[in-house]
């Protein structure tokens, strides 16, 4: 589970210009919760790791759709990247590209469990 | 309002009802929270809506590109003078369906609790998306967006009906869909672009012509079936009726009209139809069917819903009727009668809520002696009945008149015969509803109903969203005129496809 | 290369339209997989099979188209389309197991309830 988080997260952070990204870094993260939910049944998987998903979901969205808009209020058109100076070892330049893939990553994590969690709670 | 910026206006509605819906999603739990969060953003997105509507008065339409990349490569937004009428539209039945389920009685707590309010969001959400959007892809991308919110809402609550009805729409739109995406390969394919305004250009080409028209008839096929057109149409009576009335009325009254605007949209802008002289005269015969089979539906059935959902499709025949006649003040008239068919239907929906919940029934046998106990809900609905007759004063008139009269002015008389003798049975339809439901005398052994300032006590909310929804139809019944203008430049506007490409493009 | 990706495709137009047509609940899902999975390589194909290289060379910080690349323009769609057609099917699929939760018939012939007049 470690190596799937950091895989996923690893992921995430080279997307811009590499293969990789937000949505696939989510499928990962998501192959490791599935495997585990899989292995120990659903409850344990929720318990042992306090997901819930329609908070992640939602706030993945809210941050998505937040560094959509935050351009409106940089005299900019909807969407528009903005890239900031500040760079950090291992992440890369922070810019709106980055939230909205960090938001992404959260959306889809939680909704694929959410997915997974509704089809195996018989 | 942050900023008065055109731009940001246009995104505006889509922007706050899909925050909103991530905001329901965030609060899952309290349905108070969600509750405060749809009418206030509903009405936040009405006012929006309106702005942009003066704002397109004056200047006919705005339009931006998203992310700031240029025409062949972003996403375009548009907005015209149509588009904005039908988000205004949205907005304002957003809020008279965040009125209507407002209480308990209508829509379960537990139904509440597991997410018709951030369904609801995303579908507005997916609807404004797909009013907004100049891309074909992107359309794609909104019609998902809506149609996976609207399967959430048939199917919420898991009675068995609903998801019977919900396997048929859910399996039909997913082909409906699919078709879409084909056309969208092939289109991409011979012109190398999605976006509305390029496409148009290139397909004015005629040496594309054999293969594009295989795209249009794909196009055709896809939003024929989301707008219910004449051969496409039968998982609508399936699934309209089995939800909860405050999902069908909303339902009802936004999703067919989508398909109704893309199709206007396809069939003014890329293939006009003045050019696919069989295509037109494939549509004037399938929407003179839709509407004579959606009324025989609604005079066939008993159960007041499924009465309603045939005459929704008849009236979608109308619609694209005026849309196939092709002239300027055929698709004004087509226009000005989707605006009053949205309001109409949906209240017609609410009053048939109203119906069901003091009644307990929906079967037109069962019910009887209505206009005795609930005066003002027979008031309510015998004037949305007589509004959707088209009988003079009302908005339904000034509608038909405008499609007869530009249907005879294009000498179209037999279809104009048709479209008249469908007036004439859907009137027939109402007065079955009207004369049972209403008029007839209460059973001795029938269900008591209850007084009705005990029954409003309890449901006011239902009244509160019907006579909101009716004093606007009574607005735009005694003042017309300005409707009737708005609409005919915005036909002008929409047969003449070059301001659209020039607008896009040399921006 | 574009001859047996088309005749694929054409095969599994067939293929889920047939499985798409049939009454039982299994086959109807393998049908809509089937069904999405055809759309989404008809673009592929629709779009034309040009190039085989991918659209940036990365390494350094610039980033510069090279020749011989494919066309990226269908490949984001079908990623976009294989997103929405996930969310449906796992939609149809949960769906179709609460169907059969309450009626309680694997036969779609017999669900007729919202027919009746």
């Amino acid at each position: 589970m470690p190596i799937f988080l950091a895989y996923s997260l690893y992921l995430l952070f080279r997307g811009h210009n590499n293969p990789g990204g937000g949505f696939i870094g989510a499928l990962v993260l998501s192959i490791g919760l599935v495997f585990h939910m899989i292995a120990f049944g659903v409850p344990a998987t929720r318990r042992i790791y306090k997901i819930n998903t329609m908070v992640l979901t939602s706030v993945g969205l809210l941050i998505s759709s937040l560094a959509a808009v935050s351009s409106l209020f940089f005299e900019g058109v909807f969407f528009e990247a903005i890239w900031t100076d500040i760079h950090i070892v291992g992440l890369g330049t922070l810019s709106s590209v980055l939230m909205f893939d960090v938001g992404v990553y959260l959306a889809v994590t939680g909704s694929i469990l959410k997915i997974a969690f509704s089809i195996f709670n018989e | 309002m942050f900023s008065i910026d055109p731009a940001n206006l246009m995104v505006a509605p889509l922007l706050i009802f899909m925050i909103s819906g991530m905001l329901c999603l965030l609060f899952y739990k309290r349905v108070d929270i969600q509750r405060a969060i749809v009418i206030s953003s509903s009405l936040i997105a009405l006012i929006a809506a309106v702005k942009l509507l003066d704002l397109l008065t004056r200047d006919g339409f705005v339009t931006t590109q998203v992310g700031g990349w240029e025409v062949p490569f972003g996403i375009t937004l548009f907005v015209d003078r149509f588009a904005g009428l039908m988000i205004a539209m949205t907005a304002l039945l957003a809020v008279a369906a965040s009125i209507f389920s407002f209480s308990d009685r209508v829509l379960s707590a537990r139904k509440k609790r597991i997410g018709f309010y951030p369904a609801l969001m995303f579908m507005l959400g997916g609807i404004s998306g797909a009013f907004i959007t100049g891309d074909l892809f992107n359309l794609y991308v909104w019609f998902e967006v809506m149609l996976i919110s609207s399967f959430v809402l048939i199917t919420l609550g898991s009675k068995r009906d609903q998801l019977q009805g919900g396997i048929k729409y859910v399996v039909i739109n997913f082909v409906a869909s699919s078709f879409l995406l084909l056309a969208i390969a092939i289109l991409y394919g011979t012109t190398g672009n999605t976006n509305l305004a390029a496409l148009a250009a290139s397909l004015a080409d005629p040496a594309l012509q054999p293969i594009t028209r295989l795209a249009a008839i794909l196009l055709l096929v896809s939003f024929g079936i989301k707008a219910a057109l004449f051969p496409f149409y039968f998982w609508l009576p399936a699934s309209y009726h089995t939800p909860p009335i405050a999902i069908t009325a909303i339902v009802a009254g936004l999703l067919t009209k989508v398909g109704v605007y893309t199709m206007i949209r396809t069939f003014t802008l890329l293939f006009p139809l003045q050019q696919h002289y069989q295509l037109q005269k494939f549509l004037l015969g399938a929407s003179c069917f839709t509407a004579l089979v959606g009324v025989l539906g609604a005079i066939a059935h008993r159960d007041i819903r499924k009465v309603l959902a045939y005459s929704l499709i008849s009236k979608i025949g109308f619609i694209l009727w005026g849309l196939s006649v092709y002239t300027s003040a055929a698709i004004a008239g087509a226009i000005f009668y989707t605006l009053h068919h949205m309001l109409v239907n949906t209240n017609l929906f609410f009053a048939a809520g109203i119906i069901g919940k003091a009644a307990g029934s929906y079967r037109i046998s069962e019910i009887s002696g209505l206009y005795d106990r609930l005066p003002l809900l027979s008031f309510v609905f015998i004037m949305l009945a007589l509004t959707l007759v088209g009988i003079p004063p009302f908005s339904g008139f000034w509608g038909k008149f405008m499609l007869i009269d530009a249907g005879l002015l294009a000498h179209e008389y037999g279809s104009v015969a048709i479209i008249l003798i469908t007036t004439l049975l859907t009137l027939y339809s109402m007065m079955i509803i009207w004369s049972k439901c209403f008029l007839k005398k209460q059973d001795v052994k029938g269900q008591q109903l209850l007084p009705e300032g005990v029954f409003i006590k309890q449901c006011y909310h239902m009244y509160i969203a019907s006579a909101f929804l009716l004093i606007v139809t009574f607005w735009i019944s005694f003042n017309p005129s300005w409707l009737i203008e708005y609409t005919q430049r915005a036909a002008e506007q929409l047969l003449l496809p070059s301001n659209y490409v020039d607008a896009v493009i040399q921006r | 290369m574009i001859i047996g990706i088309s005749v694929l495709t054409g095969f599994l137009f067939a293929a889920g339209l047939y499985l798409l047509l049939h009454k039982s609940f299994m086959k109807l899902i393998a049908g809509v997989i089937m069904f999405g999975n055809a759309c989404n390589l008809f673009l592929l194909i629709a779009g034309g099979l040009v190039g085989s290289q991918p659209v940036f060379v990365s390494g350094n910080d610039e980033a510069l188209p090279i020749d011989n690349m494919a066309d990226p323009v269908p490949q984001a769609f079908i990623l976009t389309a294989i997103v929405i057609s996930l969310g449906v099917q796992a939609f149809v699929i949960v769906l179709l197991k609460r169907v059969y939760q309450t009626s309680n018939t694997n036969d779609l012939d017999t669900l007729t309830n919202t027919d009746d007049v």
